[in-house]
């Protein structure tokens, strides 16, 4: 009986070790997959704030007028443009960043 | 029947003569008529010999006048924005946008961008009118006013695009990792983004424009050459620029006929010219007379 209840709770809490660790593999490979769309999607608001507002480093943008129009709903691109700008002269950093080294 | 004359050319060539003669000319024959002026160096005052007014006014019966304050629409567009950026980022509360305003209004292009919307508006809020009559800058200026909304609307076209992709990968992101995961408040939904409603309002405008510019049946551009061959070369200059944009020139005046002789005219060879008589006193009556002869035809085409 004893022996029975003791191999009982082995194999609960050895399924229950078990879900937790496919549920860390999923978790995993969630990380992953959205990692590579995250970065995408910075170098996206990165380059459509430049082409709102590239004027300032001299890019060539859609008119003035329609950048200001903007301005006031683009936050989050800019603060992606202004640190993909800040790390421009760490691109080694970035590299290792990218390859997760 | 055409219903939109746009005048244009040179500066000093008679642009503002023979749209007043064309307005004189639509105001005799009962018309409704609206004469306008985009030109910031307006001089329909000096046309029909009144002090300066604001706003649009009647000169004649059927015939509203109205010198185009390009500066007001600037500056409405600048209220608009700032107040817009402090519901927006309240920090702005403490910063006076006012005087940054103030360099930002003489930024490149922001002038001809509000003539754009100043001619937009002035169509828009006409349609009553069987006749509108635009009177336009010298051709530097006049050529970066009718581009505009062409270069504008590439721009507009290639950012939709390019924020629906952006939109389109949020809203991966967000169903894989959890709605706050990008940050509160980061919209997925296109019908509840406001760059994109921006941006379509934006290009609503500059639609509206190009329709009415490249409309042959409802606009004409009507381009006004002296004899002298200075002219007539900025006169090819304008009918290629226009081309390109697929605006087509629909009657070609050459004014004040006989004060020299007539250059070369063979370039223009596949458009409607009429020669206009130079007179030396223009008064209203002389002014209807001068249409006389050619208004009638564009009206009617």
């Amino acid at each position: 009986m004893i022996f029975s209840n003791q191999r009982e709770m082995w194999l609960n809490s050895f399924w229950k070790a078990l879900c937790l660790r496919i549920k860390w593999l999923g978790e995993g490979f969630k990380r992953q997959s959205t990692e590579v769309l995250e970065r995408e999607l910075e170098e996206m608001e990165n380059g459509f704030a430049l082409l709102t507002f590239g004027a300032l480093v001299g890019l060539p943008t859609l008119p003035t007028y329609m950048g200001l129009r903007l301005l006031p709903y683009l936050e989050r691109e800019i603060l992606v443009m202004f640190i993909k700008s800040e790390r421009l002269d760490d691109k080694l950093a970035e590299w290792a960043d990218l390859a997760d080294l | 029947m055409k219903n939109i004359f746009f005048f244009l050319g040179k500066g000093g060539v008679g642009k503002t003569t023979l749209s007043a003669s064309l307005a004189y000319y639509l105001s005799k024959h009962n018309k409704k008529t609206y004469w306008a002026s985009i030109d910031p160096a307006h001089n329909i005052c000096d046309v029909i010999g009144c002090p300066a007014f604001l706003g649009a006014k009647e000169i004649e019966r059927d015939l509203l006048a109205e010198e185009v304050d390009v500066e007001r629409y600037l500056k409405q567009f600048l209220k608009e924005t700032t107040a817009q950026m402090k519901r927006v980022y309240s920090y702005f509360q403490i910063i006076n946008l006012d005087d940054m305003f103030e360099v930002i209004k003489n930024a490149p292009g922001m002038e001809e961008s509000a003539m754009m919307h100043a001619l937009k508006d002035i169509i828009s809020r006409h349609r009553d009118m069987d006749h509108l009559i635009i009177d336009t800058p010298p051709t530097g200026l006049m050529l970066k006013i009718f581009t505009l909304p062409f270069i504008t609307n590439i721009w507009l076209e290639r950012i939709k695009m390019w924020r629906h992709k952006i939109l389109d990968k949020r809203a991966t992101i967000v169903a894989i990792r959890g709605k706050d995961y990008l940050g509160k408040g980061i919209v997925t939904d296109a019908s509840k983004d406001k760059v994109l409603n921006e941006i379509s309002v934006q290009k609503a405008a500059v639609d509206f424009l190009i329709k009415i510019f490249t409309d042959t049946q409802r606009s004409c551009f009507i381009l006004v050459l002296n004899p002298d061959r200075l002219s007539l070369m900025e006169g090819m200059h304008i009918k290629k620029a226009l081309s390109a944009m697929n605006i087509h020139i629909g009657l070609i005046l050459v004014n004040k006929f006989g004060l020299t002789p007539l250059a070369s005219t063979e370039e223009f060879y596949d458009m409607p010219m009429k020669k206009v008589p130079f007179l030396k006193v223009l008064d209203k009556e002389r002014l209807y007379q001068l249409a006389d002869s050619w208004a009638e035809d564009i009206i009617k085409d």
